[in-house]
């Protein structure tokens, strides 16, 4: 059996087994397990008869939707590669996947914000429609691991996010061991906020809900505490999947909602670091412990808290997970872990995950921390991406947009904080003229996902670096302090 | 003292970009605002910023917001000050 049928085997056998059950609720739908399967299976028919057989790397762009999942799981049963682009990338994110990954068409919902040149097919009975680049393919695009099922991104410098290989093999895997690790059960409501394009919702959501035959509940608009406790409410939720920002809304708002929150109990947290105070105010009001995972983009989920006293660790390693601290040269303990859902490499960036692997299997993840007892800590990050509310951003690539305005002749980013204490991206120009802060927002945002748009822009005559090359951070951040624009 | 429909509606404006600086953390401050013509897009105000701006709104006019219905409505100051308003017109 080919990879592709094998995960798609999993999800039809697990809509087989718990065929009346309630699988999924959102956009106004619920469908049982059996109508979710024959629903996937309808859309894999229209699929098969819009798209060339040779058209096989499809990129789903959109916001959850039943619909998502219905074309996710339709392309991996019609055997071919879905790529999983986040919804807000931007001309030079999906430029830069569709010519490095020779993506034949995109998946899109609402095709007039679609920025890159396409010849469009409306998929019938769904809110998607066939996008097909009109730009000549790739000669040459790089051959995914005969294994690959799903691919997903990461944050890249080179122009285009990195795109990461998933087997069948690593997100059953994944799944398997979170739903086993999280005793995830068939008498769960899941109430997901995350995007499917991210670990977070990825690993959580989007296939062990379904193995345990649990129900799927989607969010749509904005995570603010009353559309979030709105939906606790009509989901009747045990368990919540956000990021941290939609726990600090919660924990602070002055008049919450509690009553709605008396199904839950189970709440999820990861791709950003939690505040411990968040943590325990949430606790405190709504009676349900925070579990803030840990998990990499690259390796699946990592860890999980099972003991509800303890509260300060990142938990132990889940079922398929080692870990291990191995002191780098440079004498900072770094984090390194090994699993069963380990991505198979870059498909746009061949050998650079293999790079990150130890002798012994273990990704090198640039996490510093520390193991008690098993339970894993965390004391701080060496380098590589900002991470901004649970997205990474590569400095370079906003690097690389704001150097294209005229007069502009060296820039950095870096990671600053607003006067809540939140994160936020700070750009330092200097060159021949000073750009306006408008200039600036603007060219990133033609180019760029929202995201990864600064706040703050300064400008300096020049740059501070070492005779290397490198920038001095403390001297920059001082010489720019109180005065962005 | 004569108040005026037009100082009033300053006042309204002043009052909405006040709400947009504190929700972006003072990043994004009125002259930005006004140099993009009130879009808070071009202005740059990011989607948590956005975020605390609707939870802000959201808390002081006990209602949630549901953006998707329509996805222009509250993406400039002038939409926000209408949205204000209306709420405000139907509280009295």
């Amino acid at each position: 059996m080919g990879e592709q049928q094998r995960l798609g085997q999993t999800f039809l056998r697990a809509c087989a087994e718990h065929g009346t059950r309630r699988a999924v609720v959102g956009d106004g739908e619920k469908l049982t397990y059996a109508g979710l399967a024959e629903r996937v299976r309808e859309r894999a028919r229209t699929l098969d008869s819009l798209l060339r057989p040779d058209e096989h790397r499809i990129a789903i762009h959109a916001a959850n939707s039943v619909d998502y999942l219905v074309s996710y799981y339709a392309l991996v049963i019609s055997r071919r590669l879905p790529f999983l682009v986040d919804a807000q990338f931007g001309a030079v994110e999906l430029e830069g996947i569709r010519a490095s990954c020779g993506i034949d068409s995109f998946l899109v919902e609402g095709t007039a914000d679609f920025p890159l040149p396409t010849t469009v097919r409306p998929v019938p009975g769904s809110r998607h429609a066939l996008a097909a680049a009109t730009q000549a393919p790739p000669a040459e695009p790089p051959a995914p691991h005969p294994d690959t099922v799903t691919c997903r991104f990461t944050s890249g410098t080179t122009g285009a996010p990195k795109c990461l290989e998933f087997s069948s093999a690593a997100v059953h895997n994944a799944a398997r061991n979170w739903a086993a690790g999280t005793e995830l059960s068939q008498h769960d409501r899941v109430l997901c906020l995350a995007a499917f394009t991210n670990g977070l919702a990825f690993n959580t959501s989007l296939l062990p809900v379904f193995l345990v035959g649990a129900e799927l509940h989607l969010y749509r608009g904005a995570p603010t505490s009353g559309g979030i406790a709105r939906a606790v409410r009509q989901s009747r939720a045990t368990r919540l999947v956000a990021f941290p920002l939609a726990y600090q809304l919660l924990a602070h708002v002055p008049q919450a909602d509690v009553a709605a929150f008396s199904t839950l109990t189970r709440a999820v947290s990861a791709a950003a670091v939690l505040d411990p105070y968040i943590g325990a105010s949430f606790e405190a009001r709504y009676g349900v412990r925070i579990a803030d995972y840990y998990g990499i983009a690259e390796t699946g989920p990592c860890t999980f808290e099972r003991d509800p006293e303890n509260t300060t660790s990142l938990g132990t390693a889940l079922p398929g997970v080692s870990l291990r601290i191995v002191e780098r040269p440079t004498g900072e303990p770094e984090v390194r872990v090994r699993t069963a859902s380990m991505a198979t490499g870059y498909l746009n960036a061949p050998g650079a995950l293999e790079e990150r692997i130890d002798q012994d299997g273990f990704y090198c993840t640039g996490d510093c921390g520390r193991l008690d007892e098993g339970r894993l800590l965390m004391t701080g990050r060496i380098g590589g991406p900002i991470n901004l509310a649970g997205r990474k951003i590569d400095p370079t690539e906003i690097e690389r947009a704001v150097r294209t305005l005229d007069g502009v002749a060296d820039t950095v980013v870096f990671a600053d904080s607003d006067a809540n204490g939140g994160a936020v991206l700070h750009v330092v120009v200097s060159g021949a003229r000073q750009p306006a802060r408008a200039e600036v927002v603007q060219v990133c945002r033609e180019n760029l996902a929202p995201y990864k748009v600064p706040g703050r822009v300064s400008y300096l005559p020049t740059i501070p670096r070492s005779a290397t090359g490198k920038v001095r951070l403390i001297e920059l951040a001082e010489l720019v302090k109180d005065r962005s624009e | 003292m004569i108040v005026t429909y037009e100082a009033v509606e300053a006042a309204l404006h002043e009052q909405v970009e006040q709400l947009i600086e504190i929700a972006t953390g003072r990043v994004v401050t009125a002259a930005d605002l006004r140099t993009a013509d009130g879009s808070l897009d071009k202005a740059g105000v990011n989607s948590i910023g956005y975020i605390n701006l609707l939870e802000a709104l959201e808390q002081r006019f006990g209602t949630v917001i549901d953006p998707e219905a329509d996805p222009q409505h509250l993406m400039s100051v002038e939409s926000i000050v209408r949205f204000v308003r209306a709420r405000a017109e139907g509280a009295s």
